[in-house]
């Protein structure tokens, strides 16, 4: 019972946002959400310290349950208007949507969390930006090359969705300035 | 509402860890957010407050910094209700030492190291705001990357006076698109930012807005290609670089202070680094207290 809440605890929240802080800071870099996870799903757990009923929310391959999606307190919305979605990293994305802010608003663009990553596997992505001294190589796994895709037509910064992977208790972020090839 | 570790309630936390990392993913873009009433006056830095509060955790150990100094009445003011609102936390006055770093005024002298975290308390956050009166004029500025009348303002400066009369507070763009107000840091700050390895995080508490400039991203003050950008030379009658009256070092940010009847005093205005380089880290009021004024 107590490690299933892990997700939900206060204090945990406050280590996992600075983790995710130090990884959406510097693209590329995988973090440890350590034991806040409970042993559950690490996205969630992310989800967990950023929305409440003043943020909206898609579950858009439903991985969360009901209750997980009720105790987030996040308003339910489709995903081409929703500040958070969740999806399923191996799954086809085909022409989805998401909000890409406006250049009024560039802050209204999506926060995407791709579930089922196979952090450390996989193809080799060189990475360059803002947050990299240089550059740096990551290898993700398990993610369908559509989602590839559908950031190259997402991102236009300022515009843009910004994207966190996660697998086991890892994630990696990368904000929509990230340069992914050489 | 859960008013434990930080003071602020669950809402704020969570708008403002959303507001954060929206700054980052957008360097030097003004995220707006609801700045919560602080139990001190808005102007006095609750913009950085609200950030400290917001990401500190109870391993931290935080620096609070003031005009270079920790021991002034608005750092030692800030650090004490971060201190008592955060139990566990740990502070100091050792830039080498603290991960978190508040500050207003200055960016340390001692170089900053992954793992650290920087986070400023800004008075005004745009730096339209001395050409256009206008939020919503300033808004469609930055949205259309027009910055036109700023570098008229410049260009109306090097007429008048043959320079830049911007002392601090000196725009700068971040990341090749948003030009960002550093907060009222020197000139001589302004190039630490560029390229840093930590992350920047600023807070406007009266102006409801956040930014960033995060770890490793180029941060060019505007300036001519003809006239570049110059810092505060702090040259004497003679031509020759000013040392500080303390430590005697030739490479820092000097304060002038002015003697009766004699030449004015320089001497360093980050007194932790002063303070290390007179072999007594961690006791910057060193000489004061020990060998008089």
């Amino acid at each position: 019972m107590i490690a299933l809440d892990h997700p939900w605890l206060a204090d945990g929240q406050r280590v996992v946002f600075r983790t995710v802080l130090e990884a959406w800071a510097r693209p590329g870099c995988v973090v440890n959400l350590g034991p806040w996870t409970g042993g559950g799903s690490p996205a969630l757990t992310v989800l967990a310290a950023l929305c409440d009923a003043g943020t909206t929310f898609c579950d858009l391959h439903h991985q969360l349950s009901k209750g997980e999606r009720g105790r987030l307190g996040a308003l339910a919305a489709p995903a081409e208007e929703a500040a958070f979605v969740l999806a399923d990293a191996s799954m086809d994305p085909g022409d989805l949507t998401l909000a890409r802010g406006t250049l009024l608003a560039p802050e209204k663009g999506a926060t995407l969390v791709l579930a089922n990553v196979a952090i450390g596997n996989g193809s080799e992505q060189i990475l360059s930006g803002p947050g990299i001294d240089g550059h740096v190589d990551l290898r993700l796994g398990g993610i369908h090359p559509q989602w590839w895709t559908a950031r190259e037509r997402w991102c236009e910064f300022p515009l843009g969705v910004d994207l966190v992977f996660c697998s086991g208790s890892r994630a990696v972020c990368l904000p929509r300035h990230t340069r992914i090839g050489a | 509402m859960n008013q434990g570790f930080g003071f602020l309630d669950d809402l704020a936390v969570r708008e403002i860890r959303r507001g954060l990392l929206k700054a980052l993913a957008i360097p030097g873009y003004q995220v707006p957010y609801a700045s919560r009433e602080m139990p001190v006056a808005r102007g006095f830095g609750t913009g950085g407050l609200q950030i400290s509060l917001a990401i500190a955790l109870p391993r931290d150990r935080l620096k609070v910094i003031d005009q270079g100094a920790d021991d002034s009445v608005n750092a030692v003011a800030l650090r004490r209700f971060i201190e008592a609102s955060c139990p566990g936390l740990e502070t100091t006055t050792r830039t080498v030492e603290a991960t978190l770093i508040q500050t207003r005024h200055r960016i340390p002298e001692q170089p900053l190291s992954p793992g650290q975290v920087m986070v400023y308390q800004v008075p005004y956050p745009d730096p339209l705001q001395i050409v256009e009166p206008s939020e919503s004029r300033r808004r469609r500025c930055h949205a259309h990357g027009d910055y036109a009348r700023l570098w008229v303002r410049l260009y109306e400066d090097m007429v008048r006076f043959n320079e830049v009369a911007i002392s601090n507070r000196y725009p700068a763009r971040v990341a090749g698109r948003y030009v960002i107000d550093p907060s009222p840091i020197p000139r001589f700050d302004v190039l630490k930012l560029h390229q840093s390895p930590v992350a920047h995080l600023f807070g406007a508490g009266r102006e409801k807005k956040l930014y960033a400039v995060p770890p490793y991203t180029d941060v060019e003050p505007l300036a001519f290609s003809d006239v570049p950008f110059a810092v505060e030379p702090f040259r004497d009658a003679t031509g020759a670089r000013r040392t500080c009256a303390r430590c005697g070092a030739a490479d820092t940010y000097l304060d002038e202070l002015p003697q009766v009847g004699a030449a004015s005093r320089w001497q360093c205005n980050d007194l932790d680094r002063c303070a290390e380089r007179l072999g007594y880290p961690g006791d910057s009021d060193h000489d004061e207290h020990h060998a008089g004024p």
